[in-house]
Formats: C-alpha cells, structure tokens, sequence
C-alpha cells in the first residue's frame, strides 16, 4: 500500500537540502516529506577511518565512455558536499547573459540581481569565508574572515587590485562551533580537521524536522506522471520495491542522475541528458624566483579575475584562476623544487574555463543496466579551447607581478569535479526542460533542482549557485522572498 | 614432460619469482636512497632513516591497491585518448626521470623533520615518517590567518 506524503525529494546534497531547509521554513506542522537518498550515511568518522568519502564506489553507478574524462561525484547522505573542496565562488553578471551580451551560448532565463540574495543567505549558512572586496556586486559581505594569502597571491593582489581576490570558502577561517579551522592540508575530500561546510555537519539537523523522514539507500527508478501531473515515485529501498505518491516531486540529484531518472521514467523532451558540461580545467606549474608558496592559509588562497569579463567572451571562454598552496596532496609528481633554499619557489595555477554544452555530450540510461547511467563526453567545444590556447600569455600577464623563472609542466586535468547541464532551464519549452523556477514545463509538480539546470557553465565554481538556485526555486513556490 | 619435470619446473620458476621479487625491492630500495644522497648532496642525511624512507616509499610504490577495471583503463587509455584535440593531458617539461624524483624528494623531505627543524642545513635530516596528507595539518609552510584581512609579508 503506498504512502502519501506532501513532498517526494531525491538527494541529500546542496541542492536537495537547501530546497529542504526553506521549504521546511514555511510548511504547515502537519506536513509529511520523504526524502530518498541513494547512498548510506557515512560518517565523518567512519569517512576517516576508511579514508573514502563514500562507502558506494560511484563507477558502479555510471559506465563513462571517456577515459580521458573523469565525472567526480559522492554517493550518500550529503552528496557532494562530502568530496567538494569548498569552493564558493558567486558567478558573475555576465555569466547569466552570455548570448545577449556577447552573441554567444545561451542566456540564462534570471539574472544575477535575482540570486543575489540567495547567495547572501547560503553564504551565511555556509560560514563562508572571503574578502571585504568582491569583483562582483554585493549586498552583504561574507561572514568569516578572509583566508590569508600565498605571497605569491599578495604580490598579484598589489599588482592587479581590481583583479585579484582572496578565495571565497565554505573552508572556515575560524572555528564555527561545528567546524574546525583550515590549515591547508590538501586533502579537502577527507578534510582530516572537518573545516569545510557538508551537510553533515551543517545542515544535517533539518533531516531530524519530525515532518522528514529520511530513507537511505533508496534508489530512485521512475517517477510516474498522469494527466500532466506527476503521481508517485517507484524506488527500491534495501531490496524492496516501493511506490509512494506525493503531491509534489523534488529531484535534487547531480547531473548524471536527474536526467537518468527521467528518461527511465519515459520522459520524451530531446534535451533531457543532453549538454553535459563543466569547466575545462588546465593546471600548470611555475618555478619562481625568491617568492615562497604553499604559504597562505588554506588550500586554494588566491582567485584572479583579469581574463573573466569582457568583450573577449564573443570569441572564447571566460577564465577564473585558483592558486593553489598546498604543496603536495594532489600533486605527488614533485611538488617542490630540489635547489637548495628553493624549496617552495614553485607555484600552482588553475586555469578554469567555462566551456559551451554541446548537445552531444550526454547521459542515457544502460540498456542492459537501467539502474546504471551511460555517459559520453566527446571533447570540450572550440570555444573553450581556444581560450587555453592562451594560457602562454596569461602567464606572461602574472609575471608582471611575478618573478617568473620557467614553466615547469601544463597539463589538462581530468575533471573539473563540477557536473553540470542535462536538464536545462529556460522560458522556452521548446528548447529547455525546465523553467526559470526549476518546474518542469509540462508537469508543474514537478521541481529538478541542481546542476542539471545550467544553461551554460561560467567557470566558477558552481556550489553557490546550486544552493542559491534551491532557494529561489523554493520562495517562488511557498510564495515569499529570502530571508 | 613428466610430472616430475613439471614439478620442478614449477617450483623453479617460483624461485625465480620470488628472487626477482626480493631483487627488485631491493634494487628500488637502493635506488631511491641512490637518488636521495645525490640530489641532495648539501644535506646531511641520517642514512638510518634513508633506508627506512627508501624501504616505506617501494612500500607504498608497489602497495597501491588493485585497481578496479575504470581505473585501469583511465590509467592505460588516457594516456592515448585522442578526443582532446588541443592539449594533451600533461606538457610537462622535465624529463621523465626527473619528474619521478621531484616526487620522490618531495615526499621525503615533507616526511622529515627539514621543514619543521627550521630548515636548518647544517642540522641532520631525521625521516619521521611517511608523508601523509590525511593526517591534520600537515603542510609545513601553512601560516595562520592573521587578525587583519589580506595580505602576507
């Protein structure tokens, strides 16, 4: 006999429990929400014990046709947020406005002055830490102090004032009560001290509301739809096959999984799986000359902004550049330099590129497997490519602030860790799945939340949006503005 | 072959095995002290703890846990894929050899007490004990945040 609940959400990550938090908000005390989550609970303790951040291994829940492309995602309760680094970039202006600014892309169907104070609110549930001075415009500033600089950053910050920031991190700069401080370890996908913002540790609370009932290891199959309505949700949860109904259905899973959970259910709309994306990231490594690195205060201090904004956008892709000040964790292939007194003369930078989502590239579901989701990646588009054609210049234009003595290695990283596309949002049933509010443009009972919805991919890091996303998609349906 | 030739056999190229086992961890063991002691020649290092650095490093070389099968076909593949049509996956402009001990001095070095002794050349190098990044804290060049926002010295 299925149960009959006032909301149906899938996922435990940023998406799903930011949605939760408001919606729980403003709910009547009589309301009853399911929540469905694939993976197991994984502690942080057990997370440390087992040095992994997932007890699921996510290979086999996706089959990846690329393997020069890596898709980088946790199962279990907290989703992401267990294996994201804590990056909490806003996205600028012109990201949402790609196609009317500079002829190219898509634009995205809300501006930046609608999320705006959504990213004020996640960045205050978040404790995130960043500087007094933003390249973006700001109604609030964030609430932890900034992160200290590498000295290589403060020599950018001197030279480029306008163009160099400290890192905005959901890693705290202080302690919080419920966190620990950063001390730039490297590893933030274990983070050894729990400095970073999860939903374990920050948000976990809302899953006790006596109105949630939480079912882990719950593996969503269909949702049903009749008369334009969505019904109910077919799951298996622990072997056992269920149906419950709901009179609204929130997927706030990633980007492989939304779509994969759509089209297992018979969804027709072309676009659903396609326009796959993420930044191209590009990393290299600099030996400088008398400046020390890996210095700063957390794992990634520093973000420049000189290549982001600007008419260069109608011909190739925008970049944010991360600074990296750890010497060792994700680089074992030599770190530091072996000249005596020069030891930490050696520099690393990410170079992120927001790339055009090409219809091509694409989730389905495994025709022997349905429970599995095939993915397939081709190549980033032109557009983005050409913009790393230009990292040589780039790193010319650092070293009129730096001491640059040789480029050691470039090398194009196999992930950006950021899954975005696949259900796209838009004004236009024709050509997005999804509207401005999140709602599917045929079933209005129907909310997918997340990443999924990128238009296109800006090359910051998308956490903030994601969250500010659920907020705005959640005050538009309870009927109310952000708190 | 009878089976008594096929037993013995058998059993020899378990010796063989098993010497080559035994040789080849030996001779990583030595190469890595090797590469230690010539790189950085203008340290003095405590040679107890080359050994037990060289002996932990082949460890943890061939340690790795078995890759799954996508492991194995990213590590195998990737380094053929022809999808990416500008950049290949590393330009990196050491020489193979070099790169390898880059990281091999980077670990031992972060393993000892060099950097928390103050990097004092004239004192001995003691290994402490293998670098590990899961363990709190352990970036020896990380500085606190201080109280005013920005910028370091």
């Amino acid at each position: 006999m299925p149960a009959h609940y006032d909301v149906i959400i899938v996922g435990t990550g940023f998406a799903s429990s930011f949605f939760l938090m408001r919606y729980l908000e403003r709910a009547p005390k009589s309301n009853r929400i399911l929540v469905l989550e694939r993976g197991n609970e994984d502690t942080k303790p057990w997370q440390l014990e087992h040095r992994l951040h997932t007890s699921i291994d996510p290979d086999t829940l996706f089959k990846n046709d690329n393997p020069g492309k890596e898709w980088y995602t946790s199962p279990g309760f907290g989703g992401n947020s267990k294996c994201w680094m804590g990056g909490t970039t806003r996205m600028m202006p012109g990201d949402f406005k790609l196609k009317s600014r500079y002829g190219v892309g898509t634009d995205w169907p809300l501006s930046y002055d609608d999320l705006e104070p959504h990213y004020g609110v996640v960045e205050q549930v978040m404790l995130v830490s960043g500087p007094a001075d933003s390249p973006m415009p700001r109604s609030r500033s964030a609430p932890l102090a900034p992160h200290r600089f590498s000295d290589p950053d403060a020599l950018l910050k001197k030279h480029f004032p306008d163009g160099w920031y400290q890192m905005s991190t959901a890693r705290a700069s202080t302690a919080t009560g419920r966190r620990g401080v950063c001390c730039a370890s490297g590893i933030c996908g274990l983070c050894p001290v729990d400095a970073k913002f999860t939903i374990q540790n920050g948000l976990a609370e809302i899953y006790q509301d006596p109105r949630v009932t939480l079912r882990l290891r719950s593996e969503v199959q269909t949702v049903e739809t009749a008369a334009g309505v969505a019904r109910a949700m077919n799951y298996r949860h622990e072997s056992v096959q269920e149906r419950d109904t709901a009179d609204l259905i929130v997927l706030g899973a990633s980007a492989l999984f939304n779509p994969h959970i759509m089209l297992r259910s018979g969804f027709t709309h072309p676009l659903i799986g396609r326009r796959l994306h993420e930044q191209m990231p590009v990393y290299a490594t600099i030996d400088l000359k008398g400046v020390k690195c890996y210095n700063g205060s957390t794992v990634l201090t520093g973000l420049g902004y000189l290549f982001y904004e600007g008419e260069h956008r109608a011909d190739h892709a925008a970049c944010m550049i991360e600074t990296w000040s750890s010497p060792f964790a994700y680089r074992p292939d030599g770190a530091l330099r072996v000249e005596r007194g020069r030891w930490n003369e050696r520099f690393m930078v990410g170079f992120l590129f927001d790339d055009l989502p090409s219809p091509d590239n694409r989730v389905t579901v495994n025709a022997s497997n349905p429970s599995v989701a095939d993915v397939h990646f081709g190549d980033y588009s032109e557009y983005a490519q050409r913009a790393a054609d230009r990292i040589p210049q780039m790193i010319d234009k650092l070293a009129e602030a730096l001491p640059v003595e040789r480029l050691v290695s470039t090398s194009l990283g196999t992930t950006a860790a950021h899954i975005q596309g696949t259900v796209v949002m838009g004004d236009d049933p024709a050509s997005s799945v999804v509207d401005r509010y999140l709602v599917h443009h045929e079933y209005r009972n129907l909310l997918v939340l997340g990443s999924s919805a990128y238009p296109t991919a800006s090359p910051a890091y998308p956490t903030l949006t994601v969250s500010a996303l659920s907020l705005w998609a959640a005050d538009h349906l309870l009927g109310g503005a952000a708190t | 072959m009878n089976r008594r030739r096929f037993l013995l056999g058998g059993a020899g190229l378990a010796v063989a095995g098993v010497g080559a086992w035994v040789l080849g961890h030996r001779g990583l063991e030595w190469e890595i002290g090797a590469i230690l002691r010539r790189r950085l020649s203008y340290l003095t290092l405590d040679p107890q703890g080359v050994r037990a650095f060289a002996k932990d490093q082949t460890a943890a070389i061939l340690g790795k846990k078995i890759p799954t099968w996508n492991r194995l076909r990213y590590h195998f593949l990737a380094s053929s894929a022809t999808s990416y049509k500008r950049f290949f996956r590393s330009a990196d402009r050491r020489a193979r050899r070099e790169r390898l001990e880059d990281g091999i001095i980077s670990t031992y070095l972060l393993s000892s007490d060099f950097f928390t002794g103050g990097m004092d050349e004239s004192r001995t190098v003691h290994y402490l004990a293998y670098y590990d990044a899961g363990r709190p804290c352990q970036n020896p060049f990380a500085r606190p945040v201080v109280d005013t926002p920005a910028t370091a010295t």
